[in-house]
């Protein structure tokens, strides 16, 4: 509706901005005008706005972009997304890196690193179930099972709790689907040596670190 | 690639945006404080300070300071040099002397109002040894030294203006003050509070220096860019070099800020409260001999009174009194309405470490609480002996903090987000939202220095100590940092001073030799 045409390069150039300025609003316009314009979603998504993401996950990483300015990057990506994706016909839909399942152990009820995991992960290719906190055992394996998912990601914040990620390591073995799934675990009480003493595949200290372990986990 | 979130559990439907009317008559304070003694503690203070001025009075060592205070209806012994003070001389002097002082600054963007409840931050003071940075080493300060600290100090962000860091050793003694200013003024473009003149000839000399880059003399009364500290002897003596840096900086225009430096239990009662009173005394007998000499003249409150320690001999300036001196000093400054400066940030640490971060923070964070105008002490390390660059830094970050306290937060509709709070509900967070983004500045302290990440992010970043990156912030400021260039045609009517001072005390010209080093 009476928007300019909009060149690939411009388009691209745009919605980096965009998510580098947690601008929602533009993200979304940039997305609705590439489609007007007649350029490839992907495209579009792939250099255009992961790219900024990456940007964005960079700068917090060395300290340059806050927490909440990159979450809300990742709500920018994750709303030009959804228009992007509504373009795309049913049968190319976008490549996930992989399912991943993760919640906060029963008895914890500590989400917020997990849900920043979470909406990072997202935004980095993989398709997310978030299952929230205070997740029992079963309903990690039930869904994980569900969903054929290719890595579970536990958080605990506190050493009670912790033990739990030892018995969903269990739990999944005798469900049968630890040849296939992958185990992450954080959380503050988490460390590398727990990780390694409870058999789980991927531990990583910040939420820009989980995503780079679990990349590296699938692929 | 989708993002399956948990249920949305909303509470609060409705509740929302809803109209709020604005509030009749409601009291509120802005920023954070304390107090200390009540108000009529302090008046009691006061009356008994009036009294050991108008029973016991203060010893004068200058000829000139008892003719001044005789004619503005002080009774003076002409045999014991003792002034005894009516009330209403005291009283008068306390009502002439201005509420607020400009401290003007080479650079007017550092400009600082002295007054209220404002506070600010400097360095201390007449340091005579300097700790290197790089290597640790602990030598004796020179002018080189003088000069190298003042420019950290130009960089340093918190540091509101600009004291004397160190004392010029190397330089002789009829012209190692003058040579302390040329530094300062060569090195920063803040106000510069000079801590060790020698009397009221080179007080002037300084003047006169200042007035070069004033533009003249009237125009250094109209934006003073310097100041001096000086110090009456305790208890209950003004020297005649204090006399004379009193009366000369009355007559120039330039504020002069009597500092007392009871040691309770030695050189005053071991009360603090019975120190406060000699204190007082003190400051009180050198503001009236400055309001006498000229009325109006800018004045300013001081304390570096505390507690002689009875165990190591030494006066702890990082001790939990002298923080509560600094703090009722700073009440009975605001009740006289006159500007405050007190100790702040100090420490009798030897070196950078746990010590010195408590001593700083305790000795800093009650006057600063108290609303005193001016705290000096950053850098700071033995009890005022030592300065180090290194400190320096670290004092940065502490500062940096107890200003973020002393600012407080704000209580009202849109501060306190009651609409967002009803929007977020339960089980969520606040990390996206609107308000977060709009008030994360003003609302959270930041750090540079000291270290808020995980275990492992800190091991990644070389799992120093908080000293060690300070050190390096000290090496690179002072690598990097270029201050405000002074005119050379000023430079050269400064040292044509100096020249003209050390002639006089009989040196001839290139007699001094400076020593240069390379922290």
């Amino acid at each position: 509706v009476g928007t300019a045409t909009l060149t690939k390069d411009e388009a691209i150039e745009r919605a980096i901005r965009a998510v580098l300025d947690v601008d929602e609003e533009a993200s979304v316009r940039v997305a609705e005008e590439a489609l007007a314009s007649g350029l490839d979603p992907l495209t579009v998504l792939q250099e255009g706005f992961t790219v900024g993401m990456r940007q964005a996950g960079e700068l917090f990483e060395a300290e340059e972009m806050s927490l909440p300015e990159m979450i809300l990057a990742a709500d920018c990506m994750m709303a030009a997304l959804a228009v992007l994706e509504a373009a795309l016909p049913a049968n190319s839909r976008v490549e996930s890196l992989g399912t991943v399942v993760i919640g906060t152990i029963e008895g914890d009820v500590h989400d917020i690193g997990k849900t920043i995991v979470g909406t990072l992960l997202a935004v980095s290719g993989f398709e997310v179930h978030d299952l929230g906190r205070d997740v029992s055992i079963a309903d990690f394996v039930r869904t994980a099972k569900e969903t054929g998912a290719h890595l579970v990601g536990s958080s605990a914040l506190m050493t009670t709790t912790m033990a739990g990620q030892q018995k969903l390591e269990r739990a999944l073995a005798e469900a049968g689907l630890r040849g296939r799934v992958k185990t992450m675990v954080g959380g503050a009480a988490a460390t590398q040596g727990w990780a390694d003493k409870i058999g789980a595949d991927v531990y990583a200290e910040s939420a820009t670190e989980a995503v780079q372990r679990a990349k590296e986990a699938v692929a | 690639m989708h993002y399956i979130a948990e249920p949305v559990k909303s509470f609060a439907k409705g509740a929302q945006d809803m109209k709020r009317g604005p509030s009749a008559a409601l009291e509120e304070y802005r920023g954070w404080g304390l107090k200390s003694y009540s108000r009529d503690q302090l008046e009691a203070i006061h009356e008994a300070t009036l009294e050991v001025l108008r029973l016991t009075g203060v010893e004068f060592h200058s000829e000139e300071a008892l003719d001044i205070l005789e004619g503005g209806g002080c009774i003076v012994d002409r045999g014991t040099r003792v002034v005894r003070f009516p009330a209403h001389v005291v009283e008068r002097a306390i009502a002439t002397a201005p509420r607020q002082i400009l401290l003007a600054a080479r650079d007017p963007r550092h400009d600082f109002l002295l007054g209220g409840r404002r506070i600010g931050f400097t360095n201390f003071g007449c340091g005579i040894k300097v700790l290197d940075p790089a290597t640790g080493e602990l030598t004796e300060s020179t002018k080189d030294d003088v000069g190298r600290a003042a420019r950290l100090c130009d960089a340093t962000e918190n540091l509101d203006i600009c004291a004397t860091a160190l004392v010029a050793r190397d330089m002789p003694d009829s012209s190692y003050d003058l040579h302390i200013l040329e530094q300062m003024f060569l090195n920063t473009s803040k106000h510069v509070t000079h801590v060790d003149v020698s009397g009221g000839t080179n007080a002037r000399r300084m003047f006169e220096m200042a007035a070069l880059i004033a533009g003249g003399r009237e125009e250094l009364r109209e934006r003073p860019l310097m100041s001096i500290l000086t110090c009456p002897t305790s208890p209950l003596m003004i020297h005649e070099s204090v006399c004379e840096i009193i009366i000369e900086g009355a007559r120039w225009g330039v504020p002069v800020l009597v500092l007392s430096m009871v040691m309770a239990g030695a050189t005053g009662p071991v009360t603090l409260s019975g120190s406060l009173v000699t204190h007082n005394a003190e400051v009180l007998a050198g503001i009236t001999l400055a309001q006498l000499t000229y009325p109006g003249a800018p004045s300013i409150y001081g304390s570096s009174t505390t507690i002689l320690d009875m165990v190591s001999g030494n006066a702890p300036l990082g001790a939990p009194e002298e923080g509560m001196i600094c703090a009722a000093a700073g009440a009975l400054a605001q009740m006289y309405a006159l500007p405050s400066w007190t100790s702040g940030a100090w420490a009798d640490s030897k070196i950078e470490d746990a010590q010195a971060g408590h001593e700083k923070t305790i000795s800093a964070l009650l006057p600063a609480l108290a609303g005193v105008n001016m705290m000096y002490g950053m850098g700071v390390l033995e009890s005022g002996m030592t300065f180090s660059p290194t400190q320096l830094m670290l004092d940065n970050e502490i500062v940096a903090m107890i200003k973020r306290v002393v600012l407080g937060s704000p209580v009202n509709d849109d501060a306190m987000g009651v609409d967002v709070i009803h929007r977020v509900a339960s089980g969520k967070n606040f990390l996206k939202e609107k308000h977060t983004l709009k008030y994360m500045e003003q609302e959270q302290s930041k750090v540079h220095l000291f270290d808020r990440r995980t275990r492992g992010a800190w091991e990644k970043r070389g799992a120093t100590s908080v000293a060690e990156r300070a050190a390096d912030m000290a090496v690179r400021l002072l690598e990097t940092h270029e201050p405000l260039p002074l005119d050379p045609v000023i430079h050269e009517g400064m040292k044509a001073i100096i020249a003209e001072a050390e002639a006089a005390g009989g040196l001839s010209a290139g007699a001094r030799t400076g020593t240069t080093r390379r922290w």
